[in-house]
């Protein structure tokens, strides 16, 4: 008997699951590292990176508490398939302690959080982060500062005036301008 | 036990100077990074030494 329902051939094939391909994501993958000390010593070089030491002694110094830093810095790196998830709980103790060693260091208060209940990223936090400004639709660009200010400017006179097709207008188009682009000084004529 | 909790737990185990017995035995040459370790690298830190130095220093003892 021949089956004309177009809805039967929707559904997956027998046996089409064993065909994926499970390495689409990290954490379907083996870890990177499974060595306790090799975490430990990988997650430490990461810390060490400029970028990523400044990162969090800025979250430390505003509010952040040690444990929450930890636990975002172990789930983004096991989300990168580092390491697995028990690796990754196994290490926050010594990740959490050298980063506590550097903070001090820099004069940082610690907050180690670990009683309480963990500190989320909050905009106050995140406006901290950015200066003590808050963030709006539009930031004016930062403007020098001290010697710099003699500098020319976007309003500065001195600058010479930019033209061309794509510079936004300045102001109103004249009336002459409105009236040809209204097509007033076309003579179309319609008559058939 | 969410995920946050496990962190804070194996947070504060570690600065009670609890490590897993198991953990030790299955590691290659031992657990390294001790709070022990730690105590000299923030020796060295502490006396002005680089990073770097403060690691070689807590490696030798």
């Amino acid at each position: 008997m021949i089956n004309t329902d177009p809805k039967i051939i929707d559904g997956p094939i027998a046996g089409e699951n064993l065909t994926s391909d499970t390495r689409n994501y990290p954490w379907h993958r083996p870890p990177d590292v499974t060595d306790y000390n090799e975490v430990v010593e990988a997650m430490i070089q990461d810390a060490l990176q400029p970028k990523e030491m400044n990162r969090i002694l800025a979250l430390l110094s505003n509010e952040m508490t040690l444990a929450s830093v930890v636990d975002y810095k172990v789930l983004s790196m096991l989300s990168k398939g580092k390491f697995s998830l028990d690796m990754g709980v196994l290490a926050a103790g010594p990740y959490a302690r050298f980063i506590e060693i550097l903070a001090k260091d820099a004069g940082i208060k610690v907050d180690m959080g670990i009683d309480g209940p963990e500190k989320v990223l909050t905009p106050d936090i995140v406006t901290a982060l950015t200066g003590g400004e808050e963030l709006g639709p539009y930031r004016e660009p930062l403007r020098p500062t001290g010697d710099q200010e003699d500098l020319p400017t976007k309003s500065s006179p001195d600058k010479p005036e930019q033209s061309g097709f794509m510079t936004p207008p300045t102001g109103p188009a004249s009336d002459e301008e409105q009236a040809e682009m209204l097509g007033a000084d076309r003579n179309y004529n319609f008559e058939v | 036990m969410k995920f946050e909790e496990a962190i804070q737990k194996s947070i504060q185990n570690f600065y009670d100077g609890n490590i897993p017995k198991q953990l030790n035995e299955v590691t290659e040459g031992g657990i390294k990074y001790t709070p022990e370790w730690f105590e000299k690298f923030e020796e060295g830190i502490a006396s002005g030494e680089s990073v770097a130095e403060a690691t070689e220093e807590a490696d030798k003892k």
